[in-house]
């Protein structure tokens, strides 16, 4: 028996106090993790659970897969690489090469879930900082987001809780939190004041404290919003999901508000990101390119709406799809994914997946951080190094990519 | 009652907003079957409740021109009026959609459609 730390994947927290007492190269006990971590943790753990290697359904061995894939991608002329986030920085650059190498288009889950907030705070627009400075804020606002369910330690181990002043033998909350919600969820629950509103009126809301802040008479939830910014140092905005689909994307109107805001103390914005390394996926290519994600290599460097994966997918413009860690089936709705069933699908992922089913070859790899080790971005963008802490027969997703490029090169 | 089984009762339009629980995610990963009947369930303000004529925890359709599922309606009075929660899953996934006239992102928050009990 020995005891490991490890950093768990399941999310962009990617917590670092996990504890795995292993036996035998095996789970036997999971300390400090969430209940989602330790799903997913005891989850590889299960043979039928894991993706192997497929080619047409069946079983090959892993340089037969990876064979038939590396023919699948040289054949393909309008190649679609699609997802990466749940990849290791390492894999990722890797990937970038490979779609710059064969002219291919790339892009990952941000296209649809954050992508604009992080182009702009990649570009310098919306200030940000780090977990170990936001620890230290006196207010927090939680706008679309419950991280009891998203990110189920980000209080404990990143915000609330994490206040150096917070003090455990009492309840002397140092910073105050602020909901911005459209019905009521754990987090309102704990908040000092939460604001309201229904669905999809995230925009009037953002109008509306714009307006405040000029100095016009508002709503009293408001008023009561703008007075706490003014009366705190350091204000740290964490912008879920909520947000991101009431604005469909479009930052600028945010970006207006945190400006005016900004005026009044120090204002940072933090992504509550899910996917484990999406932050890495988005700073490599927005340093190689400028942009985030969207890129199309097959005339210099093209971004734009026709290079995301839910316009390639609903304009069938792929004749080959390389998914990696990415399960459309269950993230995208039935309309799109019905597109794509007469198109060629490489699926790179550690679990036999939905989609894995309806792929061509499937690519089973190893769990990063467990399995693998590697490193990724957190949400804050702070990089953080994920140790192997058990063996496994399953290559490394960046084995896996290595291989792969030096087949279509 | 028609002959889908539908009650006669003036339409009742919602609009569907799906969101993420992490016991269903748990659930996901433990075993799936389980989890796709946690998911078959969608919140509606109590008002809607009695306007359906139906009552806590009964079944009921969802309609819109992607699909029909059936789920289980759950009362709560946190939930405005017009308005449904469903957690984020396959199943919601057919009744979602995607129109970049819409908007850039696939329709997850947004999702209309017309509630029919069940029964």
């Amino acid at each position: 028996m020995s005891l490991e730390k490890l950093v768990c994947t399941a999310c962009a927290c990617l917590c670092d106090d996990i504890e795995l007492e292993i036996n035998d190269n095996k789970i036997v006990r999971i300390n400090n993790a969430c209940s989602k971590s330790s799903a997913f943790l005891y989850a590889s753990q299960i043979k039928k659970n894991r993706a192997l290697f497929l080619v047409g359904g069946h079983e090959v061995t892993k340089d037969e897969a990876i064979q038939k894939a590396g023919d699948l991608l040289k054949q393909s002329n309008n190649l679609l690489i699609a997802g990466l986030d749940n990849s290791t920085l390492e894999a990722q650059s890797i990937a970038i090469k490979m779609a710059e190498s064969l002219g291919a288009t790339i892009d990952d889950t941000s296209s649809y879930c954050k992508g604009e907030l992080l182009q702009k705070i990649l570009s310098g627009i919306i200030p940000t900082c780090s977990f170990d400075v936001a620890k230290k804020a006196d207010l927090l606002v939680f706008w679309g987001a419950n991280p009891y369910h998203s990110h189920p330690r980000h209080l404990s181990l990143f915000s609330y809780y994490a206040n150096p002043r917070f003090e455990e033998a009492g309840w002397y909350p140092a910073s105050k939190v602020v909901c911005i919600e459209v019905r009521e969820t754990e987090t309102t629950e704990l908040c000092d004041h939460s604001i309201k509103i229904l669905p999809g009126k995230d925009v009037k809301l953002i109008n509306d404290i714009i307006s405040a802040v000029d100095g016009n008479q508002t709503g009293e939830d408001i008023q009561q919003f703008i007075e706490m910014i003014d009366k705190s140092d350091n204000c740290v905005i964490y912008a879920g999901l909520g947000l991101d689909y009431s604005i469909d994307g479009n930052y600028d109107l945010f970006v207006k508000m945190t400006e005016k805001l900004g005026k009044l103390t120090n204002v940072v914005t933090i992504p509550m990101i899910g996917h484990y390394n999406m932050r890495g996926f988005n700073q490599q290519l927005f340093d190689k390119t400028g942009y985030v994600n969207k890129i199309s290599f097959a005339k210099g460097i093209s971004h734009g709406i026709e290079f995301s994966i839910t316009e390639q997918m609903n304009n069938k413009v792929p004749d080959c799809i390389f998914f990696a860690g990415l399960d459309p089936i269950v993230s995208l709705p039935d309309s799109l994914v019905k597109k794509i069933k007469d198109i060629p699908i490489i699926t790179l992922d550690p679990f036999y997946t939905k989609t894995s089913k309806m792929s061509d070859v499937v690519i089973g790899t190893a769990v990063s951080g467990l399995e693998a080790s590697g490193s990724a971005l957190r949400m804050d963008g702070v990089k953080i190094f994920l140790n192997k802490v058990i063996s496994s027969l399953f290559p490394s997703d960046e084995e896996v990519m290595n291989k792969l490029f030096e087949r279509v090169s | 009652m028609n002959f889908a089984g539908e009650k006669k009762i003036d339409a009742l339009w919602v609009t569907i907003m799906t969101y993420r629980d992490v016991f269903m995610c748990a659930k996901k990963y433990e075993k799936n079957d389980e989890y796709e009947k946690l998911v078959a369930q969608v919140t509606l303000s109590p008002d809607d409740i009695t306007y359906l004529g139906i009552k806590d925890k009964s079944f009921v359709k969802l309609v819109n021109e992607y699909a029909t599922i059936v789920v289980q309606a759950k009362q709560d009075p946190n939930c405005p009026r017009g308005f449904g929660f469903m957690p984020k899953s396959q199943l919601a996934n057919k009744i979602a959609s995607y129109e970049l006239a819409t908007g850039k992102n696939p329709n997850f928050k947004r999702i209309n459609a017309r509630v029919c009990p069940v029964d």
